[in-house]
């Protein structure tokens, strides 16, 4: 019972009463008394009338009367026949019966069913203010127990949810005490994405990763068998074959009965502090290691705080976090920024990792940045972020050009190496050309040209690109041409080259030849001995024999003369951009020819270097006409009695007459009045004369009108011919007949 | 050994290609000059694999490629491109195309493109 008679009597204010008395005067004390507990009282006359006022409170309020008080002899209805029909309505219905001596036997009924107190007549006021106190403190115990049970339904209710979010959030398992599993929460269905049929029953090293070692297993079985708790960090694998790391706790499980019966586990998903951490090994790694230049940025290509050292010196910045990648990397190229953004935009938007990888590779790979040379790497990231690795390469770069360098003069080597007598002449004659130029321009001018050919057939490239150089000069510049030319120091040039050969050939290569050189004077004095002995011994069979003999020791064929034209096409079309079929040099490799006819074979590089250039026409030119879009040069020889014929021709362009015609007139070669009596050969045989070229732009292999006089000038010596069959559109071909 | 259609507008480079192709070891069954001849040999011949030039007259590489993927989803086509056509190689990536080889083509890296849609075309 409460003691707190000032909380019982508040708690008593809030309380609804309904009295029923017939009597009159009886009603007026009860009610006094009342008065000083109850702030609400109903009062109504008989059982019949108290009942219809309970019944119509409690379908207006949907409440009961907190307290009945009732007479029991009433007309129309008693308070006893009143009060079961109320307890029949509420079971819980707090009723004060007020009873005369002799209808205590009535009145068993109702106390039969507990819940109705009872006080006799006549009230005593204390007696009835004491049951009165005791009904409300019955009520208000009740109450406070209705109210501390919606607390524990609030609080069951609270917990449900509570535990519905564990079953969301914390990744749980148990198992048996084999490792056969018995319970998942959803969380751990969603991490490793198993459902959760899938995953009861099951082993489970069914999510075992394979980075995981067997001892991290065996430490956490040997913790757990001996009822202890496990706890540490696991990778674990994914359905779909990815993983996630988890801090996980084990421990020993036990039923109601403290029966062990298993193992549970709970885990905290730790896979992006693991990915942080591996990141920041590998951050750490490349900043310890590599001058590399190391960062990474998001889908909006803004650069992350994390960076190595070397990128602030690349970009030449304090700090690059927050900044926009594609402005640091392409500042002012704005084709490989515009290339750079539609990349990484098309890479976050494709869905398939295989696409995206692809991508990557068409980003600009290379960039120069602050003067260096700067290789891009780049790397996809978790959630469309980019990693990228910048190395400078400006070493590397110069390495190359050096390598590059380096394959030219193996090449030069080995064209020098391939013929050796003849690079050992070629020396000679070019040493000889330098220190004795001679005396007409026009013939060191021709020379020149000449020797730039035969060079760059010898890739002596230093060289070629010199006597280029001078050529140019010569063209150009009003000063005298033997000034230019002693100015201009190409001995120093060549010396180079020939430096870079013995260097790489062997001190021999250069020397040793001129031993044959004299052997071959040797052979000349024997030769002259020969002749003159014939000449006293005529008719002498054996001797002539061994004359022939001599001669033919000196004879070379026609196809190795020829040999290194089809290199020397190959090379100029490429340069030239012009596209050609491979030449093939026709003709019996065993015919050969005296030595009288080696200048003009060397010659002959004009004949092709003008095919290439003027003769044959761009892929996009035949096309247009119809023709193959690859051009053909060929080279055909035979032998007709003791004569060489030699043709060379192409399917370009042809020859154009009018063209050359003007040219000669232009120059001041011709006439207009000799040109109109000259037959079409002779026209056409113009392009031989100096200073004629029907190209107007000098390029390095011809155009300048200088190489087509060389060859004339060499057949003159040697008294051959030269025919020309020109047919405009379907090319020309240029047949040499020679003696042998 | 794979049924191979080459399109590509240059002669050279078809030349070029096919020498290589069969060099490899497969077979080319087809060669196509525009994007809209390589739609229409494409149906006839069913191809196991394509190379694709990307700039051709009558219609580009990249169209023809959209349209023998609206109705081949499993078309492979390789794209044959220059320096300076990433972007375009990037859109046809997009589109379906399965590889790229940069110019100038050489067996390594056709083998490596083959191989990337057919693993099994291995060479050692």
């Amino acid at each position: 019972m409460k003691n707190d008679i000032k909380e019982l009597l508040n708690f008593s204010k809030t309380l609804k009463i309904l009295y029923v008395e017939d009597n009159k005067n009886a009603r007026v004390q009860t009610l006094k008394l009342l008065s000083h507990f109850f702030d609400y009282i109903v009062v109504e006359k008989d059982g019949r009338s108290g009942l219809h006022r309970y019944i119509d409170y409690h379908d207006k309020t949907g409440k009961y009367y907190d307290i009945v008080i009732s007479d029991i002899n009433m007309p129309h209805m008693d308070g006893i026949e009143m009060a079961l029909q109320m307890i029949e309505l509420n079971q819980n219905q707090n009723i004060l019966m007020i009873s005369a001596h002799d209808e205590s036997k009535k009145l068993q009924n109702l106390l039969d069913l507990g819940i109705t107190k009872y006080i006799h007549k006549p009230i005593n006021s204390e007696v009835f203010l004491k049951k009165i106190s005791k009904i409300v403190n019955l009520i208000l115990v009740k109450k406070e127990q209705e109210n501390h049970l919606t607390k524990i339904e609030k609080l069951n209710l609270e917990l449900d949810s509570l535990i519905d979010s564990f079953d969301t959030y914390v990744i749980a398992s148990r198992t048996d005490l084999k490792g056969i599993i018995t319970y998942t929460s959803k969380a751990y269905e969603t991490i490793s994405g198993y459902s959760e049929k899938e995953l009861l029953g099951k082993p489970h090293n069914i999510v075992r990763h394979p980075d995981m070692p067997s001892s991290a297993f065996k430490n956490m079985w040997d913790t757990i068998k001996a009822g202890k708790l496990w706890v540490g960090d696991v990778k674990n694998r994914k359905k779909d074959g990815g993983y996630y790391w988890v801090h996980a706790f084990v421990a020993p499980y036990y039923d109601k009965d403290r029966q062990h019966i298993g193992y549970s586990a709970i885990r905290i998903d730790i896979t992006a502090q693991k990915e942080v951490e591996s990141l920041n090994y590998k951050i750490n790694n490349l900043l310890n290691n590599t001058g590399e230049g190391f960062l990474s940025f998001d889908k909006n290509l803004n650069c992350d705080s994390g960076f190595s050292k070397e990128c602030l010196n690349i970009f030449e910045s304090n700090n690059i976090a927050g900044l926009d990648i594609s402005g640091l990397l392409f500042e002012d190229d704005l084709q490989k920024k515009e290339l750079f953004r539609y990349g990484i935009e098309r890479i976050i938007q494709s869905d398939e990792k295989q696409i995206k990888e692809m991508l990557l590779t068409l980003l600009p790979k290379e960039q120069c940045i602050h003067g260096r040379d700067i290789q891009i790497e780049y790397k996809l990231l978790e959630a469309d972020n980019f990693m990228i690795i910048l190395t400078d390469i400006t070493k590397t770069k110069i390495l190359e050009k050096k390598i590059k360098k380096q394959k030219k003069i193996q090449a030069m080597l080995l064209a020098v190496a391939m013929n050796q007598d003849e690079f050992i002449e070629l020396k000679l004659d070019f040493e000889d050309f330098l220190n004795n130029p001679p005396p007409k321009p026009k013939v060191l001018q021709r020379e020149l040209h000449t020797f730039k050919g035969i060079f760059a057939q010898k890739e002596m490239f230093h060289v070629v690109d010199a006597i280029h150089g001078l050529e140019t000069l010569i063209n150009s510049s009003d000063e005298d041409i033997y000034t230019l030319f002693s100015n201009y120091n190409l001995q120093h040039i060549f010396q180079k080259d020939l430096k870079l050969i013995s260097e790489k050939l062997g001190k021999n290569f250069l020397s040793t030849k001129k031993s044959l050189k004299i052997e071959d004077s040797l052979l000349n004095n024997l030769e002259k001995k020969l002749n003159s002995l014939y000449k006293s011994i005529p008719n002498n069979d054996i001797i002539g024999n061994i004359i022939d003999d001599f001669e033919r020791l000196r004879y070379q064929s026609v196809y190795s003369l020829l040999a290194g034209y089809p290199l020397h096409v190959k090379r100029i079309s490429e340069r030239l951009n012009k596209n050609i079929y491979p030449l093939e040099i026709v003709g019996n490799t065993e015919i050969k020819v005296s030595q009288k006819l080696v200048p003009f074979m060397k010659s002959l590089i004009h004949l092709f270097n003008n095919s290439i250039d003027h003769g044959i026409e761009c892929s996009e030119t035949r096309i247009e006409n119809e023709k193959d879009e690859m051009g053909s040069i060929t080279c055909f020889y035979k032998k007709v009695d003791d004569k060489l014929v030699l043709e060379i021709g192409d399917d370009g362009v042809g020859l154009d007459i009018e063209k050359i015609v003007i040219n000669a007139i232009k120059k001041g070669l011709r006439t207009v009045q000799e040109c109109e009596q000259m037959s079409e050969n002779e026209k056409l045989e113009l392009i031989f004369e100096d200073k004629l070229s029907t190209k107007n732009v000098a390029t390095l292999t011809s155009g300048r009108g200088v190489g087509m006089s060389v060859i004339k000038s060499e057949i003159q010596k040697i008294g051959g011919t030269i025919k020309i069959k020109n047919s405009i559109n379907q090319g020309v071909k240029f047949v040499f007949t020679l003696s042998i | 050994m794979l049924n191979v259609m080459i399109v590509d507008d240059s002669t050279i480079i078809r030349k070029t290609l096919q020498l290589k192709l069969e060099a490899m070891g497969h077979n080319v069954v087809a060669t196509a000059k525009s994007g809209k001849e390589a739609v229409g040999t494409y149906r006839d011949i069913l191809p196991d694999l394509v190379t694709m030039d990307i700039t051709m007259p009558i219609m580009s590489g990249i169209e023809a490629l959209k349209k023998i993927k609206k109705d081949y989803k499993d078309a492979k086509v390789i794209m044959v491109t220059s320096h300076g056509e990433e972007k375009l190689v990037i859109d046809a990536i997009t589109s379906g195309a399965r590889g790229y080889i940069l110019k100038p083509i050489t067996e390594e890296k056709l083998a490596e493109a083959i191989e990337k849609v057919y693993p099994e075309c291995k060479t050692e």
